[in-house]
């Protein structure tokens, strides 16, 4: 099966390179015939792909441990599920989902019913180049199907940090997101070969970029959820190098999402959207450079690997290529339409994008100062939390403010009756927030500021909300639950828009609050001694040692919760250990209510009993993970096909 | 409406005052977590103190008695990195230092946001004027859109419904 794997992924790299050809041959000479012989040599080769994926995962749930691949990251005593999951477990399976992603949409790409013009077949050529690229690395360098040498007869099993529910959503979402931007990216590249430069491409790759832009987002989420149940710290983001590496694409791709509004409707920003699109393509391919070459330090990396060179030589290319070609384009890109006043929805998606792209470069600048200051200074410095909280954070506050300006702003021109309309009642809100805030003791400027700029934004949208509420119910008499939905449904990108406001809002409530008004607490005790924070206390109750399977070992401890005296359950963290893996994995405890959560780490023990663990509260933590809810359900309504749109063509 | 904006005003005034009046926060005591947000572990987990939680660092523990001591001997916070950068070196920073070649990390960011938002505004005014001196029969599209464009379009609807 490995073998027709491998010859599966070596016919799919020569399909792609045929169709490549075919397609160019094809549209140059206007010969259809060629162009159909390479359409089918696309979906015969995402067919391949989809075989050699299908050989990988047969390799891994049948146990062939005479791959290497397959030896290193799964052993004979794992579930089928985590041996399913393992695919993705290292470098070749993840490269494998790349490719297949790639390989499925350029197999919808050229499956389109809609005659092809000659900007989606360049944009299929530019796909199946980045594809070609993949194969390439598979075939060649990084081969999941290569055998050992000396097969052992089991395999090391998956790294236990691994073997967490995140491992299904995870790595997914955020591989699904990353190549998902490659067809974004292939209609730009297009759209600057073939002259085609007006809104067409905008059109096509809107919800491309939306599907691309979500799975990256909810990888991102799912990330930090992970991170926040297993690597044991108490957090969820610790701008780590690979953090921030998945973080830039999305920012970016947000920016774009935004500008192209503009250039739909006015014709503008043409030259700003083709630089962000190729930004972020680029900045995909930069995560994967971080998180495969070993160039930087991250608990999240694959390790040092030849990967580096080859991605730095495709990275250059792919960035360079569009650049130029940008630059030789640059007197086809004027824009149609003039900006009639300073102060009005265009202006504030220009500074939105302004900060976006200023969150990401300050990001960008932090995760390779370690690099750069080596080579200048050739001094080692790190760039932690602290760097990006003092930097980041006053940006993300302005992005918060503009998040309530931008909605509100009417296109064209907002007139001063708009303005005060608008932003009189949301405005006034917030500041009473920020005093009531400051009453109940809260003294730090950064929360006082964040929590009344989220209470602004929250109120603008429920003020524009109940506008349009009003407006059904008075047109339509309808009562306020049927105004207040098909309201969502009759404008879905507009308020699925706003629910995604809302889930950042919630991300960002959850994230000041859990840093803000947090208490942690390290202690050494033993059983029936007690540890005390804020209103809980924790009675340690046991330490219990017990194997799972014959390779891992996991010790225990429990305690008994009480929330100002009263019982409310039982609580326990483990550490586990696994023969073939030097470094124990904790489980920790975690006790969640939507005001705060009580969270359990064991640290370590001695042989006469003594634990030592840490307890934190981190309060309003829940809120995170219910804006990640959000920030689905808002993304998938602005996702939503639109009857009328669809039937006029639009998307 | 003037005078309901100046009425909003001093209301805003007066709010904003008192946020910036009412009595600062006392100085609490210095804990081992408050240093030890500023420092790395030393165990290659590239982790702040207070996060490295691993069984097998032999980095933490020791670093983070040297903090208590440290506190003991009544150092404040920064003294007390200063002395963990003499023996450390620069890595043990959590962030880079302030000053020198470091001092770009920290400045560039503001630097780019503050030159791209003036930048952004100089192009903004100039496609303004531009439009000015065009005239509205130039444009492409001349319609100013105050409104909600989905109370528009259901005002259309209900009016060929109501014909």
């Amino acid at each position: 099966m490995a073998d027709l794997g491998y010859i599966s992924l070596l016919l799919a790299l020569v399909l792609a390179l045929y169709s490549i050809f075919a397609f160019i041959i094809g549209l140059r000479r206007t010969y259809p015939e060629l162009i159909r012989s390479a359409r089918h040599a696309v979906l015969a080769a995402c067919g391949l792909v989809l075989l050699a994926s299908f050989a990988l995962m047969y390799s891994f749930l049948t146990g062939d441990y005479s791959l290497e691949y397959v030896a290193s990251y799964s052993s004979s005593d794992m579930s089928p599920l985590y041996k399913f999951a393992a695919f993705w477990g290292g470098n070749q399976g993840s490269l494998l989902i790349w490719a297949m992603v790639i390989s499925i949409s350029s197999a919808i790409l050229v499956s389109s019913k809609v005659k092809a013009s000659s900007l989606q077949i360049v944009a299929v050529v530019v796909v199946m180049m980045v594809e070609a690229f993949f194969l390439l690395v598979m075939a060649f360098v990084s081969n999941p199907f290569a055998r050992l040498a000396f097969p052992t007869g089991d395999g090391r099993g998956l790294n236990p940090l691994l073997e967490n529910m995140g491992m299904f959503f995870h790595p997914l979402t955020l591989l699904g997101g990353y190549a998902g931007f490659t067809v974004p990216f292939a209609f730009a590249v297009s759209a600057l070969i073939t002259r085609k430069l007006g809104i067409e491409w905008i059109v096509i790759v809107r919800r491309w970029t939306l599907v691309a832009w979500l799975l990256l987002g909810l990888g991102n989420l799912f990330g930090m959820q992970w991170s926040y149940v297993e690597l044991g710290w108490g957090g969820m983001w610790a701008w780590d190098p690979v953090e921030n590496a998945s973080f830039m694409p999305w920012l970016t791709a947000t920016a774009f999402l935004h500008s192209i509004m503009i250039q739909k409707r006015r014709g503008m920003l043409k030259v700003w959207n083709m630089l962000l699109i190729i930004f972020t393509f680029n900045l995909t391919l930069l995560g994967t450079l971080i998180t495969r070459s070993g160039i930087l330090a991250s608990v999240h990396s694959f390790g040092a690997s030849a990967l580096g060179p080859i991605f730095m030589g495709f990275l250059t290319l792919s960035l360079l290529v569009p650049l130029w070609l940008l630059f030789s384009r640059m007197n086809e890109l004027k824009s149609d339409d003039e900006l009639d006043s300073l102060v009005s929805r265009e202006s504030s998606f220009l500074y939105n994008n302004l900060i976006f792209v200023a969150i990401t470069f300050a990001t960008l600048l932090g995760t390779l100062f370690p690099i750069i200051s080596e080579a200048v200074r050739g001094v080692k410095i790190t760039v932690g939390p602290p760097f990006y909280d003092q930097v980041n954070g006053p940006i993300f506050l302005l992005l918060i403010v503009l998040m309530g300006v931008c909605p509100l702003l009417g296109w064209k021109r907002a007139t001063p009756v708009n303005l005060l309309r608008n932003f009189l009642y949301p405005f006034a809100l917030a500041l009473v927030l920020a005093v009531v805030l400051r009453i109940v003791g809260i003294k730090e400027w950064y929360v006082l500021a964040g929590f009344s700029a989220a209470g602004f934004v929250i109120f603008t949208i429920c003020v524009e909300w109940f506008r349009g509420v009003r407006a059904r119910r008075r047109s339509q008499k309808e009562n306020f639950l049927q105004a207040f939905f098909r309201l969502i449904w009759a404008n879905k990108p507009r308020y699925g828009g706003y629910i995604v406001h809302l889930a950042i809002i919630m991300v960002a409530l959850g994230t000041i609050g859990s840093v803000a008004f947090k208490a942690e607490k390290e202690v050494s005790i033993k059983a029936g001694d007690t540890v005390s924070i804020r209103q809980y206390t924790l009675k340690y109750e046991s330490l219990s040692r017990y194997p799972v399977g014959n390779k891992k070992d996991v010790t225990s401890a429990a305690f008994s919760v009480y929330n100002s005296g009263e019982y409310k359950g039982a609580l326990s963290s483990s550490k586990f250990t696994h023969v073939n893996y030097d470094n124990p994995v904790t489980d920790v405890g975690i006790r969640t209510t939507l005001k705060e959560d009580l969270y359990l780490i064991l640290m370590g023990w001695d042989p006469d009993g003594t634990t030592a663990v840490k307890v934190l509260v981190n309060p309003m933590m829940a809120w995170v993970w219910i804006g990640g809810f959000f920030f689905l359900a808002g993304g998938i309504i602005a996702l939503w096909p639109d009857r009328r749109s669809s039937m006029a063509g639009g998307s | 409406m003037r005078r309901m904006g100046l009425h909003f005003g001093s209301v805003v005034l007066v709010l904003l005052l008192f946020l910036t009046f009412v009595s600062a926060a006392k100085a609490q005591t210095l804990t081992w977590e408050d240093v030890g947000t500023s420092l790395v572990c030393q165990c290659g987990c590239q982790s702040v103190l207070p996060a490295c939680t691993h069984i097998e660092c032999g980095s933490a523990g020791p670093m983070k008695t040297e903090i208590r001591e440290m506190i003991g001997r009544g150092m404040d916070k920064n003294q007390i990195i200063a002395a963990f950068m003499q023996n450390y070196g620069e890595q043990v920073l959590a962030a880079p230092t302030k000053k020198g070649f470091n001092l770009t990390a920290w400045i560039a960011p503001f630097v780019a946001l503050i030159v791209g938002a003036i930048a952004l505004f100089i192009v903004l005014r100039q496609w303004v004027r531009r439009s000015r001196e065009a005239g509205p029969e130039n444009k492409v599209m001349v319609a100013v859109e105050k409104e909600d464009p989905y109370k528009r379009r259901l005002e259309e609807e209900l009016r060929r419904w109501k014909a």
